[in-house]
């Protein structure tokens, strides 16, 4: 942690599926590397009382992979196994895909959904923040240049709730999110209200951004098609997405809908409603 | 009767070096004291050169010598058609990623470094990427004789009269997007130069033809120029034209020494050749009971900034405009016109699936308004052998359409494809669609499409086959040894190859064109026919027999009551001093009429497929998925099933990624997409599960009744897809690719949704 202080040059290679990939491009000129690749310590997944921790440096092949991921928080395990193909996976890190601060990641609306919080190493301590304030713009994090994200953690979800994650990509494997979207819902006792929801999109704006107009508008609402095509119009309406390459501004607005009625869907499914 | 080789799935004699690795690509050839090469290319798409200036380049340490189109000793051009593009840009550019300069250096990172010290000075001119501005008569030319490249107008029959008195007529306009060829190895290799003599090693379609051109741009004759091609990773079509070889051959001639050159990724998709973009419009005049009377088309395509094969491509796509029907009476018009829009020449179809996806997308829409079932209108109107084709050719080879169509009705995709239609999924609708197309095959009537092929038994007993058209990787030498072998009545094993080396191997013709089990094939049956004469003559002679008692085995000659091994026969030739080899020729059948001042055009040989898919759209987002696909293809005798069925599934992979995704994105003449996380072609996760029900309709004039298939199964797919897509969810594509966006806004416009399984 000491070589990180006062080294602005300094870039973290974990699993260096982006990192190279944008080195090898010039983008971004004359740097040092820190390669934390081989610390074990941040390779282990852990499941204590109040949640599950993820060092930063686990595969996305072992989180799609790790059963108490598949059991806990399946969504993040979906999302991890949306990434790339399998070559990527099995070598991108959990926190190379947030720290790359990509506005497609596809892990990051899962953490953000399941409100994941990121640990902050630095010589002079530890800090924690939850995953969706670390990010700012694409590229760029609330990270200090003296820091180095060790771990994740999720905290141990209530009864009767649920997280779902959908990607929208061109192809099957190897592609880019046009679109992703994690729900994350929580029931009354009788099934028939939601009572609390977050919802994280990707791809629609500078950062993973959570949709607090949609979020607040399910709280308290009946578990009902109607319920569930206006929360998908907010978000739709109260995300920012570009055109580029691979679609278009108003395109993205329709899918992101599109994902957020088929995400409650199957949390809603996972909770055993058929809507 | 039965074959020993014929039809087997023999396994690739290429596989074993591929598997292991040991496998030598031309890419991969270095020298000890080779230099590398770089080419540097405009980044801008059109403007005039004020200066380039390289003294900078020059002075850089490590760099060895620095050439531009000063350099180049002969001619300053080439192309398959007309020598219109410069190996070095002169006075203009005409695309983004046109090589300006060739840096030779001690190291590829020099060659890299030294690139930045170049000073180009140009002025800029507007970038004419849309097609029918830079149509226009006043657009600035791109070229001195302006922007259309060429216009062919074709009239047969009396099409007035047919729409005239049609009960239907369906009018429709297709747009088709500039796919690439997305070869695996990148175009590169090397060049040597040495005592006088030129060898560029280098993946091709046809080394002989390089060195043609070769020995124009360099000044040499063609005894001091040697072209090394084979093994290829991955052409379809890319490769006919020069790819780097002119620029590799005047670095090397004026470094004196080695150079090796290999584009990037990036490099490749913005140079290399791809497949023309097309407007094409369709006026087709219909009877009630489907009998299709006439077609009036339109085909508008982007040739970019050079010729390349720009005019033959648009005669394929016209001689194959009204796909695989007997339509009487047409009328045709086909432009290739220049743009900015990098640059476009042969890809595998050849103008043909472009035109297909219209014809195909017509018939949908005709079935559609009459009613009727899609596979009954098709067999209706189906061409067979002793029609008139559209340019007024009869089709006296064997044609194969309806047999593949017919076949249609036996498979379970098609005869149970209500219940494959079923989904559980509450946002999906699924859909099955068919399409059919031909494909000409070798190089069309004028153009005197010859093959050669040498055999020659070594001393120790095996045979050396010698072809100069390349294994792309499809595998047709696998299928040239069995002919080989079949003939001689000796093992696979038998035979050792050469292949796709100026120096050893006869001119075979260009691996294009579906044209090499057809034509090479034949040749190589000529050769073992003139082996076995020439054979039975010398042990004749030596033994004073009559040749009814010699008979070919594969261990040797039975002569009488003796045999006599192969290799004893080499020792026996040797000592009279003579050499048992022999060659084969072969010339293809031309069509019975020439059509006016179009090289290429007619052709007589034509392979037919049929496609089958089944298509699942997602009706929230537009994804769509191929999940099965059942294809149809007659290639007259199969030579090898294993070799047939990796045919079917490359060319159905391909065409559905046409249908689906693959698109190059230009902006002011730049290629954005440019590596594979933006062009995308289909994953294996994407590839849907592909039957092949080969149907043969014996082409008696081939090589044990066979005919090329390389091309046709790649065409008809992208047709069913789309019809798939229609049958879905009622939304029509008439944009290629059908990419989710597109599908999304096909069925917000079109919301008939699709039938229900009830």
């Amino acid at each position: 942690l000491d070589s990180l202080k006062n080294n602005e040059k300094m870039k973290i290679l974990a699993g260096g599926t982006d990192l190279v990939v944008q080195m090898k491009a010039g983008l971004l000129g004359e740097v040092d590397l820190l390669d934390i690749s081989k610390i074990e310590e941040l390779r282990s997944i852990e499941v204590k009382e109040n949640g599950i921790y993820i060092g930063a440096l686990c595969t996305l092949t072992q989180i799609s992979e790790n059963v108490e991921i598949t059991a806990r928080a399946p969504c993040l395990a979906q999302a991890a196994l949306a990434v790339g193909a399998v070559q990527i996976r099995n070598k991108a890190t959990i926190g190379g895909n947030i720290m790359n601060a990509s506005p497609a990641a596809d892990t990051v609306p899962a953490l953000v959904a399941l409100g994941a919080v990121a640990h902050l190493k630095s010589a002079e301590g530890t800090r924690e923040l939850p995953v969706e304030t670390l990010l700012l713009a694409p590229g760029r994090t609330l990270l200090r240049d003296d820091e180095l994200l060790i771990a994740l953690y999720i905290p141990k979800q209530p009864l009767l709730s649920a997280g779902a994650f959908m990607k929208l990509g061109k192809r099957k494997a190897q592609a880019i999110s046009v679109a992703n979207l994690a729900i994350w819902i929580r029931l009354d006792d009788k099934k028939e209200h939601f009572l609390e929801a977050r919802i994280a999109l990707g791809s629609g704006a500078p950062t993973v951004v959570r949709i607090p107009e949609a979020e607040e508008f399910l709280q308290g609402q009946k578990i009902n098609l109607e319920n569930l095509s206006k929360v998908a119009d907010l978000v739709s309406d109260g995300i920012r997405p570009i055109t580029d390459i691979r679609a278009s501004e108003s395109y993205r607005r329709k899918v992101s809908r599109a994902l957020c009625v088929k995400a409650l869907d199957a949390a809603l499914g996972e909770l055993g409603i058929e809507i | 009767m039965t074959y020993k080789w014929i039809g087997k799935k023999v396994s690739r004699i290429d596989a074993p070096g591929k598997v292991s690795g040991e496998t030598k690509y031309m890419t991969d050839i270095s020298f000890p004291d080779m230099y590398w090469g770089k080419i540097v290319r405009a980044e801008v798409a059109h403007a005039r050169i004020i200066e380039i200036d390289v003294s900078k380049v020059e002075a850089y340490p490590g760099v060895h010598c620095v050439v531009t189109s000063k350099d180049v000793p002969g001619v300053n051009g080439y192309g398959m058609a007309t020598y219109d593009q410069p190996v070095f840009a002169k006075e203009k550019i005409r695309f983004y990623g046109e090589p300006i300069a060739g840096i030779v250096a001690e190291s590829k990172a020099i060659a890299e470094e030294a690139a930045k010290q170049i000073r180009f000075i140009y002025e800029e001119l507007p970038v004419l990427n849309d097609l029918l501005l830079a149509m226009e008569e006043d657009s600035v030319p791109i070229h001195e004789k302006g922007n259309v490249l060429f216009h062919r107008h074709f009239v047969n029959g009396d099409a007035k009269a047919s729409f005239a008195e049609a009960d239907l007529i369906v009018e429709e306009e297709y747009q088709t997007s500039t796919q690439s060829p997305s070869y695996l190895e990148l175009e590169g290799g090397v060049g040597v130069y040495e005592e006088g003599k030129l060898t560029v090693y280098c993946g091709t379609q046809h080394p002989d033809m390089d060195r043609k051109q070769l020995c124009d741009i360099l000044a040499m004759p063609k005894e001091k120029i040697r072209i090394v091609g084979y093994p290829v990773g991955g052409a379809f079509g890319g490769k006919v034209d020069l790819t780097v070889q002119a620029q590799i051959g005047v670095m090397a001639y004026k470094a004196r020494g080695k150079v090796k050159v290999i584009n990037s990724r990036e490099e490749s998709f913005s140079s290399c050749w791809k497949r023309h973009a097309m407007q094409i419009r369709m006026k087709t005049a219909v009877r009630q009971d489907g009998t299709i009377l006439a077609n009036q088309v339109e085909v508008i395509a982007d040739t970019g900034a050079y010729a390349g094969l720009g005019e033959p491509v648009v005669n394929l796509a016209l001689e194959h405009a009204c796909g695989a029907y007997m339509v009487p009476n047409v009328i045709l018009d086909g432009y290739a016109i220049y743009t900015n829009n990098s640059v476009s020449s042969a890809m595998r179809g050849f103008g043909v699936p472009q035109a297909n996806f219209a014809m195909e997308s017509q018939m949908e829409l005709i079935a559609k308004a009459l009613k009727m079932d899609p596979l009954e209108l098709r067999l209706k109107n189906g061409v067979k052998t002793g029609d008139k084709a559209i340019l007024g050719h009869t089709l006296s080879l064997a044609m194969g359409t309806l047999s593949t169509l017919e076949k249609i009705r036996e498979i379970p995709l098609w005869i149970e494809k209500e219940q494959f239609k079923c989904t559980d999924n509450k946002w999906k609708r699924r859909g099955v669609g068919i399409a059919t197309s031909i494909q000409g095959a070798g190089l069309g009537r004028g153009l005197k499409d010859e093959a050669q092929a040498d055999l020659k038994l070594l001393e120790t007993g095996q045979f050396n086959l010698c072809v100069g058209s390349p294994d792309l990787g499809q595998g047709n030498l696998t299928a040239f040894v069995q002919i080989a072998a079949e003939q001689l009545a000796c093992d696979v094993g038998c035979l050792d190859t050469h292949c796709a080396d100026t120096q050893c191997t006869p001119d075979s013709g260009a691996t294009v064109a579906s044209r090499t089990i057809y034509g090479v094939g034949n040749a190589i049956v000529d050769a073992v026919n003139n082996f076995k004469e020439q054979a039975s003559k010398f042990i004749m002679e030596a033994y004073s027999l009559d040749s009814k008692q010699i008979q070919f085995i594969h261990e040797g000659v039975i002569v009488g009551d003796n045999s006599i091994s192969y290799s004893e026969l080499a020792e026996m030739a040797s000592k009279e001093d003579m050499s048992l080899d022999a060659c084969g020729f072969f010339c293809f059948p031309e069509a019975d009429i020439e059509i006016d001042g179009a090289i290429g055009l007619p052709h007589l040989l034509y392979s037919a497929v049929s496609h089958v898919a089944l298509v699942e759209v997602d009706v929230l987002t537009g994804e769509v998925e191929v999940l099965e696909v059942a294809c149809i293809p007659d290639t007259g005798r199969v030579i090898n099933m294993q070799g047939l069925e990796a045919q079917v599934e490359g060319g159905t992979v391909m065409g559905m990624g046409y249908a689906t995704m693959e698109n190059t994105i230009l902006k002011d003449g730049k290629v954005l997409t440019d590596n594979f996380n933006t062009y995308l072609i289909p994953t294996a996760l994407d590839c849907p599960k592909i039957d092949t029900y080969p149907v043969e309709v014996l082409e008696e004039s081939g090589p044990f009744a066979a005919k090329g298939i390389g091309e046709c199964v790649g065409n008809s797919i992208t047709s069913a897809v789309i019809n798939g897509i229609y049958d879905a969810v009622g939304a029509r594509i008439t944009s290629l690719p059908a990419d989710m966006e597109r599908v999304l806004a096909a069925i917000e416009i079109n919301s008939e949704g699709g039938e229900s399984c009830e």
